[in-house]
């Protein structure tokens, strides 16, 4: 495919690397001569120096041969406009980033493909939400969503209170729990297992499950974790995540306290929100957050545009006994080392953006894909058509690679956690826990 | 400072009280009480300075602020002195120092009288007396603003001087069209009051009178018992309400007219104001049946009407309120210093600025608890700009420093400690009756001179909002 990015930030970038990645012909625009020396030298692209929004730049980037835009850039507008000269252009799939909420808002004046876009994303609305989903369900280090919540993935670390460590799996699932949930890797150091019912459980293991909506609770009391009653959070960076995840909060009626180290920043958060405590003062002044209440605070938003400071102060929240942190890591590169240095949740922003839209790019009528943070696999849902050749047998019988497994089928609006007899009926949609390596397989059977 | 300018507004300022003067013309042609050549003489006299602007050929050129508050603080002089002619010629006030303490009080709708004797005045007089209160009510630079469309930018200059309140909202981009809009809300409200006054059995004149006073929360009634002298409980009613309407933002008036009466709901500084009205008189009438006196709808009706009219700064008055026990007027004497809202016809210093200072010093003292934290100033959520903040905090301020030294002199010029401090409160918050020897059934006739000139004074700024007024005299000012 050849995709035009528009924008060479933290968003554009990352996106090119992993397109250019999956054999893409990709072209890149931005405006500031260091970004784009930078992706000429990491990315298997074209650079081009100029502005997104502009005609010329875009017509020398052959915009009218690609058959997709995405428009990363941090402004609204440049994306907007390039878009609507995408359109113009006859251009068939058209992506923009967008953060201004107004745009994406049911009250909106304007509908996506008045603008000339066909898919808005909003990655830090989405971050928002994850770090909501997350901060609800304490015990819980990264919950992903399908099928609006009808399906969740769920990370979960196993301390020394789970009653089941040492325990074979087939023992501890036993008929009743394997209708609710499923097991469908361990993560033991910085080896990554899909078990079989002959894998034990150990403490510090970090387990990724797939669940009904309705039966998280048991599957999370399986782990010996009590959820802790959410009173008190203290956020750390007072950016669009930041505000958003204060906004929610103090709507809720928790007690709130926002740190943000900018003076203009911090006077911005403290005009928006309603009940939030709002610092001025550096995420990385532990005594400052110390003297703020971190100790008596049930979980710790880290999301400054640093990385450094959120991992770091989660660390020590962590040490001075916070229950729960969330970092924002952004550079992809630390992820596979934060539950090594026992940071449990992490969120990204890249890894949200790049979720919703490898989907349209890969091959296969993929509905839906989300990537873990804490382990190097995907989730991937897929609708089963007529004439798939997995229909109508019973799942023992059906050969899948070792590095997949099927996870949830949704019939008629009803989750189901498939066992050995179940069989796939066409129109139903599956939804696969993948290793990358097991991926192509996958786009081959579905596409 | 341009001359040409000044004298340009003014003699366009002279055309609307030449035709002010023109009402209470008719009214004495009317009645016949021998007023009439003397407001013809007027009409006439104005009318010949507002030809100056015509044969000079004067242009105005655009305002600039300094000009603005020189103008309009001229301007309510202009009105003070010219306005207090007929007093001085009909002979009923034949002391010059008493017509203009008189003119200024009704121009400032305060509400306070040197008279002892009102009903011996000719009823084309009283309607003139009051009519200083309505046309200053609204102001008389927002009419002027509103008809007269000739200063553009600078318009809004004069128009903000004399604006009460920390923020002037414009209802409409053109701040000559907001002016018309809020003087036709007046309008509307007066009408209105008139026609239920008179629907309650009142004379037109008398009814013409109170709403003048009413709805400027001026305070000035044809009756030497005020409003008592009327012994009509449905028009002590009407009266309530349309001095309640009076003390609230002329804005959200013009909103509810076009159909957004939720807003009153949503209005804090509304709802601020509404609140110490229901707790001061629930306060009142506590102390009032502590000290004995029987529950009855006449001691609730009293104690409501007294807390509604000195709040809205109106001055009206149904009962003697200095025999109630002492503690009931020292309520009063603060709710005169708190005032109705802003963009109001009341004074005081105005529920919104009480408002931004009980916020500001909460954030205050969030910050000793936090010093780091960020505590801006928020009013229905939205912040509030810091410039305005230590605005409303040096308005408070000067107010009190005012306060104070307006204590001092009239202590200075023989009075006691009670009426020194009541005759200033009232004049400085634009009420009208204080207590002491300025209570309820006094009036200011025993002053000294001097006394009268201060309080004078005290009065115009007062309704101009103290910084109009002290601007002028500031030597910064000149250089």
């Amino acid at each position: 495919m050849r995709i035009v990015i528009v924008g060479a930030g933290e968003i554009g970038f990352y996106l090119a690397k992993k397109l250019s990645r999956e054999k893409h012909d990709l072209t890149i625009i931005d405006p500031d001569p260091e970004k784009c020396a930078k992706a000429l030298e990491t990315i298997d692209a074209a650079v081009i120096e100029g502005s997104g929004s502009s005609q010329k730049t875009l017509e020398v980037a052959e915009l009218h041969k690609a058959d997709m835009l995405i428009a990363a850039s941090s402004d609204d507008s440049i994306n907007i406009l390039a878009c609507m000269i995408a359109n113009r252009m006859k251009v068939k799939l058209k992506i923009a980033r967008i953060r201004d909420p107004e745009y994406y808002s049911p009250t909106s004046l304007f509908k996506p493909s008045d603008l000339g876009i066909d898919l808005m994303i909003h990655p830090e609305d989405e971050v928002v939400e994850e770090i909501i989903r997350l901060l609800v369900r304490a015990t819980a280090t990264e919950i992903i969503e399908f099928e609006n919540g009808k399906i969740l993935f769920v990370g979960a670390k196993l301390d020394k209170n789970c009653e089941h460590l040492g325990k074979k799996l087939k023992t501890i699932v036993t008929d009743e729990l394997r209708e609710k949930f499923r097991i469908v890797a361990i993560l033991r150091g910085d080896k990554s297992i899909i078990p079989t019912g002959e894998d034990y459980l150990n403490k510090d293991d970090q387990i990724f499950a797939v669940t009904r909506a309705q039966d998280l609770a048991d599957l999370l009391s399986m782990t010996g974790k009590l959820d802790q009653k959410l009173e008190k959070v203290m956020v750390l960076g007072g950016g669009r995540i930041g505000l958003g995840v204060a906004k929610y909060l103090e709507g809720r009626n928790l007690s709130v306290t926002l740190v943000e180290s900018s003076k203009l920043k911090s006077r911005r958060a403290a005009d928006q929100l309603k009940d939030t405590l709002v610092i001025h003062a550096d995420g990385a002044e532990i005594d400052a957050l110390a003297r703020e209440g971190l100790l008596g605070s049930n979980a710790l938003v880290a999301v400054t545009s640093d990385d450094e400071t959120n991992i770091i102060s989660s660390l020590f929240a962590k040490h001075i006994g916070v229950p729960k942190t969330i970092a924002m890591v952004n550079r992809v590169d630390y992820l596979s080392l934060m539950p090594v240095i026992g940071i449990d949740s992490t969120v990204n922003v890249r890894v949200v953006t790049s979720n919703s839209i490898l989907r349209l790019v890969r091959r296969g009528g993929i509905i839906s894909m989300s990537m873990f943070r804490g382990i190097d696999a995907e989730a991937i849902e897929y609708e089963a058509k007529q004439g798939n050749r997995l229909l109508n047998k019973p799942l023992k019988n059906v050969k899948l690679p070792d590095d997949a497994l099927l996870a949830a089928i949704i019939r008629n609006e009803k989750a189901i956690i498939p066992y050995g007899d179940h069989k796939i009926e066409a129109g139903d949609k599956v939804i696969f826990f993948a290793m990358p390596q097991a991926i192509p397989y996958l786009e081959d059977i579905f596409s | 400072m341009r001359t040409k300018n000044i004298i340009y507004i003014l003699s366009r300022l002279s055309l609307i009280l030449s035709g002010s003067f023109v009402v209470p013309l008719l009214f004495s042609v009317y009645y016949k009480d021998g007023m009439a050549f003397i407001f013809l003489g007027h009409t006439a006299a104005l009318g010949v300075l507002s030809l100056v602007s015509y044969i000079f050929k004067l242009q105005p050129q655009e305002l600039s602020s300094r000009e603005g508050f020189l103008i309009v603080f001229l301007c309510w002089l202009f009105f003070a002195i010219f306005g207090c002619g007929p007093f001085l010629f009909s002979g009923y006030i034949p002391k010059f120092v008493n017509a203009f303490f008189e003119t200024v009080s009704g121009f400032t709708t305060t509400g306070a009288s040197i008279l002892n004797n009102i009903e011996a005045l000719p009823k084309s007089l009283l309607l003139w007396r009051n009519m200083t209160q309505w046309l200053g009510g609204m102001g008389v630079i927002a009419l002027a603003v509103a008809v007269f469309p000739f200063l553009g930018v600078g318009a809004s200059w004069l128009f903000r001087a004399e604006v009460p309140g920390p923020t002037k909202d414009k209802i409409s981009p053109r701040i000559s069209n907001t002016a018309k809009l809020l003087w036709w809300v007046y309008l509307i409200f007066t009408v209105a009051q008139i026609l239920l006054l008179m629907f309650g059995g009142m004379p037109f004149f008398d009814a013409t009178c109170v709403t003048f006073g009413t709805m400027a929360t001026g305070g000035f009634a044809p009756k030497n018992d005020s409003i008592a002298g009327y012994s009509s409980v449905y028009a002590e009613y009407i009266i309530i309400f349309f001095m309640f309407l009076a003390g609230i933002n002329f804005n959200l008036h013009y909103w509810a007219l076009k159909g957004r009466v939720k807003d009153y709901f949503y209005n804090t500084e509304w709802r601020l104001f509404a609140g110490i009205i229901l707790g001061a008189v629930m306060l009142i009438i506590a102390i009032r049946l502590l000290f004995g006196q029987a529950l009855s709808e006449k001691l609730v009706r009293e104690s409501l009407f007294q807390v509604v009219s000195i709040i809205t700064t109106t001055g009206f008055i149904t009962d003697d309120y200095e025999i109630w026990p002492f503690s009931t007027q020292i309520i009063l004497l603060l709710l005169m210093v708190v005032g109705g809202c802003a963009s109001s016809t009341s004074g005081g210093v105005k529920n919104a600025r009480i408002l931004i200072v009980f916020k500001h010093i909460s954030a205050e003292m969030k910050k000793i608890l936090h010093p780091r934290g960020v505590f801006p100033v928020k009013v229905e959520n939205k912040t509030v700009p810091d410039q305005i903040v230590s605005n409303v905090i040096a308005f408070i301020a000067l107010y009190i420093i005012i306060f104070i030294f307006g204590v001092l002199s009239m202590s200075l010029l023989g009075l006691d400690f009670e009426s020194a401090v009541s005759a200033v409160a009232t004049t400085l918050g634009n009420v009208g009756p204080g207590i002491g020897t300025v209570g309820p059934k006094e009036n200011f006739d025993h002053m000294p001179d001097l006394a009268k000139y201060i309080l004078s004074f005290l009065m115009l700024a007062g309704r101009l909002e103290i910084y109009t007024v002290l601007i002028v005299f500031s030597p910064r000012f000149w250089k």
